[in-house]
């Protein structure tokens, strides 16, 4: 954690809002993007995010933190996430739309989105991934965590990790194939 | 090297992700080399993965309108002592929160965390307040304003005794009601000053801006527009429309008065009022001696010399008390 989280995780745990509000908007508006992807929905995006941050402060006295903040606030939006569509209709809807057409839902997403087409798409491909393969791809790509953290916090292999990551790019490629550019200016310069 | 496409999915993911080897580098780099399908292939997987970031889908938010609708349903802490490892900067937040808590304490402020209930009230001071859902309230001197916010009906209420200048964050789906006395006033995106002191026969609200609805339950009342003011009078129970807006309402918040060919009698009453000043008249007939002149935020010591200088008048200050004299004026 570099000084400033530090200060700013501390003056929260003190009961100092003042932090909670500094926090709160430095991470706001990425987390939402991320309750987003899980939800497909930005109002219960924002008010996942929202309450995430009122049992944040409630619970202060009693959090500890392992690692990074930053990972704590995202594992904090994930796994509200997680429970909003456990508990929700979600899950059942998509359980439903699966059984009758065979295929998930499927749904224009660009509704309050500052993203181009493209992005649209991506996240509308996101949303097509079975659902292990896309809390893998979420926990890298949103959360930024390395092979063995996504391991170590869902409690599969590396290799199970590196294997969901391939079959989401495969299956979000196949999606999005009638989209992506014919031609990308080669850049070469991905291998060290 | 040969690769079956599972693996060769598994491999750019490893690639992009920063996780391979450099083997698996090496691996990629041949196949990708084979041919140009390949190449775009990989091109591809690269752009899905470099968008499907939280840098890049960006959802549109306003991080400062939630903070404030978290805000309101925290409970509050119960400070803390300092302890002796804290750092400059944790000191600074302490202090400011100390700040704030002392100026919470002066302001006779009480925050019922539980009701989401802001209570200001004021004395011989007059306060501004932002209030808990962003909208700002200038309250005057020897008044009583709270708020509540009503979660559940979705409803912002302000109980009013006394005078207050209100701008308020409009939020259609969050009505915005002033209950004064036995009146309401509901905001349409507005600015506007409600002068409702329990000792005075009548309420009054005068819209600086935007549009109010002034009303009581049984009456459906005025809709007022920017520049108007609204009467109720309360022994007869009657609403009533000026469409002239009174230049010097606003004085007791800004200080500012404009005098246009007004009689003493009047400038006096309107400084009293702003100022929480004693002045009086000694005599009769200067009473209505007329006078056109600006004040801008000035001290009242330099306003009652203008006047004074101006209609030829003495001054007598004994303690906080000020009394204007005079044989008459030339108007």
């Amino acid at each position: 954690m570099d000084l400033l989280d530090q200060n700013l995780w501390l003056g929260l745990k003190k009961g100092n809002q003042t932090a909670l509000e500094m926090i709160f908007k430095t991470h706001y508006k990425p987390l939402c993007s991320y309750a987003y992807s899980f939800l497909n929905d930005k109002d219960e995006a924002e008010e996942v995010v929202q309450s995430s941050f009122i049992s944040l402060w409630e619970k202060r006295d009693t959090i500890s933190i392992q690692t990074s903040f930053k990972s704590y606030l995202y594992r904090m939006v994930r796994n509200a996430c997680l429970n909003t569509i456990k508990h929700e209709k979600v899950k059942k809807l998509y359980a439903d739309q699966e059984k009758l057409t065979g295929e998930p839902i499927h749904e224009a997403v660009s509704e309050g989105l500052l993203t181009t087409e493209l992005e649209t798409r991506i996240l509308n491909a996101i949303q097509v991934l079975p659902e292990q393969c896309r809390l893998v791809f979420q926990l890298s790509r949103f959360e930024e965590l390395k092979y063995q953290e996504i391991a170590d916090q869902l409690s599969i292999s590396v290799k199970t990790v590196e294997n969901h990551i391939g079959k989401a790019l495969k299956i979000m490629r196949e999606e999005l194939k009638d989209y992506l550019p014919l031609f990308i200016l080669f850049l070469g310069n991905f291998i060290d | 090297m040969a690769h079956e496409t599972e693996d060769i999915d598994n491999l750019i993911g490893n690639v992009l992700a920063g996780e391979a080897t450099a083997d698996e580098k090496e691996s990629v780099a041949q196949w990708i080399n084979q041919s140009d399908h390949n190449r775009a292939y990989f091109e591809h997987l690269q752009l899905i993965f470099d968008k499907a970031s939280s840098k890049n889908i960006q959802l549109q938010v306003d991080a400062d309108a939630a903070w404030q609708k978290v805000k309101i349903q925290l409970r509050q802490p119960t400070p803390k002592e300092p302890t002796n490892y804290w750092t400059v900067l944790k000191i600074a937040a302490g202090i400011v929160w100390l700040g704030f808590l002392v100026f919470m304490f002066f302001q006779n402020r009480v925050l019922e965390e539980q009701n989401q209930r802001l209570v200001i009230k004021t004395d011989k001071q007059t306060e501004q307040d932002t209030l808990l859902d962003g909208s700002t309230a200038f309250i005057n001197k020897k008044s009583k304003l709270v708020f509540t916010y009503d979660a559940k009906k979705n409803v912002r209420k302000v109980t009013l005794n006394g005078e207050a200048f209100f701008t308020v964050k409009h939020d259609i789906k969050k009505p915005f009601i002033i209950e004064a006395e036995e009146v309401l006033i509901k905001d349409i995106g507005t600015e506007f000053n409600v002068k409702a002191y329990p000792e005075d026969s009548i309420v009054v609200v005068n819209v600086s801006s935007g549009e109010v609805q002034f009303y009581t339950a049984n009456n459906p009342g005025l809709h007022l527009k920017a520049g108007e003011k609204g009467i109720y009078d309360k022994a007869l129970k009657a609403f009533s429309k000026i469409l002239k807006r009174d230049t010097n309402v606003l004085a007791y918040k800004t200080k500012t008065f404009t005098f246009k060919n007004s009689d003493l009698e009047s400038i006096v009453t309107s400084l009293n009022d702003a100022y929480d000043a004693k002045i009086s008249i000694a005599n009769e007939v200067i009473r209505k001696c007329r006078l056109t002149v600006n004040f801008n935020n000035d001290r009242l010591e330099t306003i009652v010399d203008v006047i004074a200088e101006t209609l030829h008048l003495s001054v007598i200050k004994t303690g906080d008390e000020i009394v204007f004299s005079g044989t008459g004026c030339n108007n």
